[in-house]
């Protein structure tokens, strides 16, 4: 091309783009200082149908399903999550929606919102891991547990439980439910005793909730973490280490073999 | 006032300072029609601060320019149509070719058609190299290029600032005869600077002095060179040679140099006569030596004179 | 004057400076392309789903985890809030923010240049337009002619305003064709929300309203345009004043980085505001992003660039008309 040519060419285009993000600006001028208030989108709510979806793995709850403490971040649901797609490749997916220190009434709360909703419809599997902070907070910390106060949260916690799992039963009929049970952190501290009759008494709590729906399975962690808490837990003295939730995915693993197995059978 | 047809360019009581600094003053002075008017002086006289003014990149802060007849502070437009100039080095836009250099600043004139773009490539000889981009060109081509900008415009005075530096002895011949070309022949003024009093014996018909910012001498050429000369000579007796030289009316200045020389300033026609004087006397002329006049030697006579008065 | 304005013009493109940006975009908007997808990839990999839905919820958990971490500073906290009840809104309303395509990559690239990336390609493009005139001498050359100063440096800054709008045509050009080999051609009228308001740390969504993707980009580019100009106009005085090249783009450089790396370590300094170079990403308020320093709205914005803008172009205007030109 003649450079002159080539001149008037970009002198033209440059006068056109000069106007066109001139309009723009104005446009978007307008647009920002002029907002209306009749807004179209309330009639645009609609909740897509949910699609069944090949082998959704949901995870629920609090800091143990999002995996504070562990090195790599993964948690028992980042390695069960690994050991399901190595198993079946392509075909599994993973939405961990877990938030640290969430309580039951927290997550009674989350699960109102319609994509946690539509989530859980679609889900095969959800793993939940809920009351720890319930238990630890409600009874006025681990200097001095309150029982009363103890008592009062475990009532609560016990509603939640059960509005939890209606909410989710009422939107997911299939899909199995796994549920930790608690452990006792403190179990080499001064009030061992108390302490964990406090845990073994809201793990009893899980189970009496948890036998009243159908395919939800408590998973109990009591055992795992108390002879020997400082070998798997992590520096906090609360949460899991990297061998501590190793442990509770191999628990896992194992159980959601059984469901696999058991829903192979019932197609044959 | 006067507006004389014949004067380009008229300054008049022209002062520049800077700071506390008086780097011009009250300059005046008249370039005729049609005329090469050297500017002479040595670096760091004013010379450029003084030709920035005329061309309106420094305002005055005193004196009057006016070119053709407009003053160039009040009707800046009318009287810039007027000129065309190159200031210090002939600088163009090196990314450009020589075309396009020409092309822009025809743009920024009214009416100048491509035929006179080419006119005045012809005219500095630059028809084959036009649309090479300047920064391909040897210092002579942009100096020729620097020219064909300036005469664009058909200006009636061409302002030119040292246009022989950096140019060879016969890039120098060559723009020589160029500018009384164009003053000759297409009545065009040349303003024209330089610290050589040589290059502007050669090529000016009247000349300015200035020195530490002022004029100390208007005139022309022919009177500049026609004054006294420096002689010095060598004779035996000396003292008897000085005492003959003494005598001659003619003779502004004796120094006794050594015993045998003695340096004289007088009109070097008058050299075969003392020559003559002294063989009269019979003194023995061994040496005969005539120096070239140089600026220094004018400022020297100048600044005496001034003593003097 | 048009034939003054397109001698400037003329210049500008000749100088290289243009072919030298065009260089810059090519190299960086393939990079920024490639982060992109891999971005997507990774979030695609890790949840096992391509569902953008289930992503969007991932990130809106992942980030209110990151709000209970006690050595987030209280400001960063009000900025994820605000991020999350957007997303959220976006969520509810099932629109997909960042919808695959060369118009959404356009829209991610323009709101991410539009303060840092986009003024330092203009402070390359103005910061010599007239000192490089008295470094090269020419200015000798241009200012004995018959034409008063003023139209000189006015028929300049026309022709700056037209470099940026190329430099912004040319910006869109290789973004919509370069993304496009990844992403796809298509998305100009995916609908995308604008008109949130930020009022501490609430997010007002009463005036939020759809647009399709094609207008809001031509306003995205409207708003980066102006940002462009207001950092040009200023380059511009620079340009007058400083006479080398190197000393008038230094400066401007400096200025722009050190405006954008104050919002991020001052965020609480309010008085930040009444500088330019903080108010130059007017996308944000297109896009609802959370604006760190309290008080600034469009109109502020607008407003402080166009006070700076205005001044700016003042101070040019006297010093280029009156100064003696003495190198």
């Amino acid at each position: 091309m003649n450079r002159k040519t080539f001149a008037y060419l970009l002198y033209s285009s440059a006068i056109v783009s000069f106007v066109i993000l001139f309009i723009g600006f104005i446009l978007a001028v307008w647009d920002l200082t002029h907002p209306s208030k009749s807004s179209a989108l309330a009639a645009k709510k609609q909740i897509p149908t949910p699609q069944a979806q090949e082998g959704l793995f949901v995870g629920l709850g609090d800091s143990l399903t999002r995996g504070v403490g562990d090195s790599k971040g993964l948690g028992y649901f980042g390695l069960v999550r690994e050991q399901l797609a190595k198993k079946n490749p392509g075909r599994i997916s993973a939405v961990n929606l877990a938030i640290n220190g969430q309580t039951s009434t927290d997550l009674v709360k989350q699960i109102q919102q319609e994509k946690v909703r539509i989530l859980i419809a679609k889900a095969r599997w959800i793993t939940i891991t809920i009351g720890g902070n319930d238990l630890f907070r409600g009874s006025g910390g681990l200097e001095k547990l309150d029982l009363k106060a103890a008592k009062k949260s475990r009532e609560i916690y016990e509603k939640n439980l059960t509005t939890l799992f209606t909410e989710i039963r009422k939107l997911n009929s299939k899909a199995t439910v796994f549920l930790f049970g608690l452990y006792n952190p403190f179990g080499d501290l001064a009030d061992e005793k108390i302490s964990s009759q406090l845990v073994a008494e809201w793990n009893e709590t899980m189970q009496k909730v948890s036998a009243r729906f159908n395919q939800i399975v408590v998973i109990p962690t009591f055992d795992l973490f108390q002879l020997e808490p400082g070998k798997y837990l992590y520096s906090d003295h609360f949460h899991p280490n990297d061998a501590g939730y190793q442990r509770m995915a191999t628990r896992l693993l194992q159980v959601l073999e059984d469901t696999e197995e058991g829903e192979e059978s019932h197609d044959q | 006032m006067i507006n004389n047809q014949d004067i380009v360019l008229s300054v008049k009581g022209l002062s520049k300072t800077i700071g506390k600094r008086e780097i011009v003053r009250d300059i005046t002075f008249d370039v005729k029609a049609g005329e090469i008017f050297g500017f002479l002086g040595p670096n760091g006289a004013g010379k450029t601060t003084t030709i920035r003014m005329l061309v309106g990149l420094i305002r005055p802060s005193k004196g009057s320019i006016h070119i053709g007849g407009h003053d160039l502070q009040k009707d800046f437009l009318n009287a810039i149509r007027q000129v065309g100039c190159i200031v210090e080095n002939p600088e163009l836009y090196p990314y450009l070719t020589g075309r396009e250099n020409l092309e822009h600043f025809a743009r920024m004139v009214p009416d100048i058609s491509d035929q006179r773009i080419n006119e005045v490539v012809e005219l500095v000889e630059l028809t084959e190299r036009i649309d090479d981009p300047v920064k391909t060109y040897s210092l002579g081509m942009r100096q020729r290029l620097g020219i064909a900008q300036a005469l664009l415009g058909d200006p009636k005075l061409l302002i030119l600032d040292e246009p022989t530096n950096g140019l060879d002895p016969a890039g120098i011949r060559e723009l020589r005869s160029f500018i009384r070309h164009l003053a000759n022949e297409k009545g065009i003024s040349v303003f024209i600077s330089s610290h050589i009093l040589h290059e502007v014996q050669l090529m000016c018909d009247r000349v300015a002095i200035i020195h530490h910012g002022k004029i100390i001498q208007t005139s022309s050429v022919d009177q500049l060179v026609e004054q006294d000369s420096k002689v010095e000579w060598i004779l035996e007796p000396l003292e008897q040679g000085i005492q003959i030289l003494h005598k001659l009316s003619y003779i502004s200045q004796i120094e006794k140099l050594d015993h045998h020389r003695v340096l004289t300033r007088m009109p070097p026609e008058k050299i075969a006569e003392v020559n003559q004087q002294m063989i009269q006397h019979q003194i023995k002329v061994t040496g005969i030596c005539q120096y070239k006049q140089t600026l220094e030697d004018i400022f020297l006579k100048m600044t005496e004179g001034h003593q003097i008065v | 004057m048009f034939n003054l304005v397109y001698n400037e013009y003329f210049k500008l493109i000749r100088k290289k400076r243009m072919f030298v940006i065009t260089l810059i975009l090519l190299v960086l908007i393939p990079i920024f392309t490639y982060a992109q997808y891999k971005t997507a990839k990774n979030a695609m990999e890790q949840l096992g789903t391509s569902d953008w839905r289930a992503i969007l919820q991932q990130q809106i958990v992942d980030q209110q985890n990151r709000l209970s971490s006690s050595r987030l500073a209280p400001e960063w906290k009000e900025r994820i809030r605000l991020n999350i009840k957007q997303q959220q809104y976006y969520l509810d309303h099932d629109i997909n923010p960042t919808a695959p395509g060369a118009p959404t990559f356009m829209r991610e690239f323009i709101e991410g240049a539009i303060s840092l990336f986009l003024p330092l390609l203009v402070v390359v493009l103005a910061a010599d337009l007239v000192s490089s005139e008295h470094s090269g001498g020419t200015i000798k050359l241009l200012l004995t002619r018959p034409v008063p100063r003023w139209k000189i440096l006015l028929s300049k800054y026309f022709a700056l305003l037209l470099g940026i709008s190329l430099m912004l045509l040319i910006t869109a050009i290789l973004g919509y064709l370069i993304s496009g080999v990844i992403f796809g051609y298509k998305g100009w009228n995916i609908p995308v929300l604008t008109g949130f308001q930020m009022q501490k740390e609430h997010l007002i969504t009463d005036y939020v309203h759809i647009v399709p993707q094609w207008k809001y980009l031509l306003m995205a580019f409207g708003l980066a345009w102006f940002s462009s100009i207001a950092v040009g106009t200023i380059s511009f005085m620079a340009s007058v004043l400083l006479r080398s090249t190197a000393s008038s783009m230094g400066a401007m450089l400096a200025a722009v980085v050190a405006g954008s790396l104050l919002t991020q370590i001052a965020p609480n300094w309010n008085e930040l505001r009444y500088i330019a170079f903080i108010n130059l990403g007017l996308t944000d308020y297109l896009a609802g992003n959370p604006i760190l320093v309290e008080g600034m709205n469009l109109p502020f914005s607008l407003a402080v660039l166009s006070v700076w803008s205005l001044i700016a172009i003042i101070i040019a205007f006297i010093a280029f008309t009156r100064r003696d030109v003495t190198t």
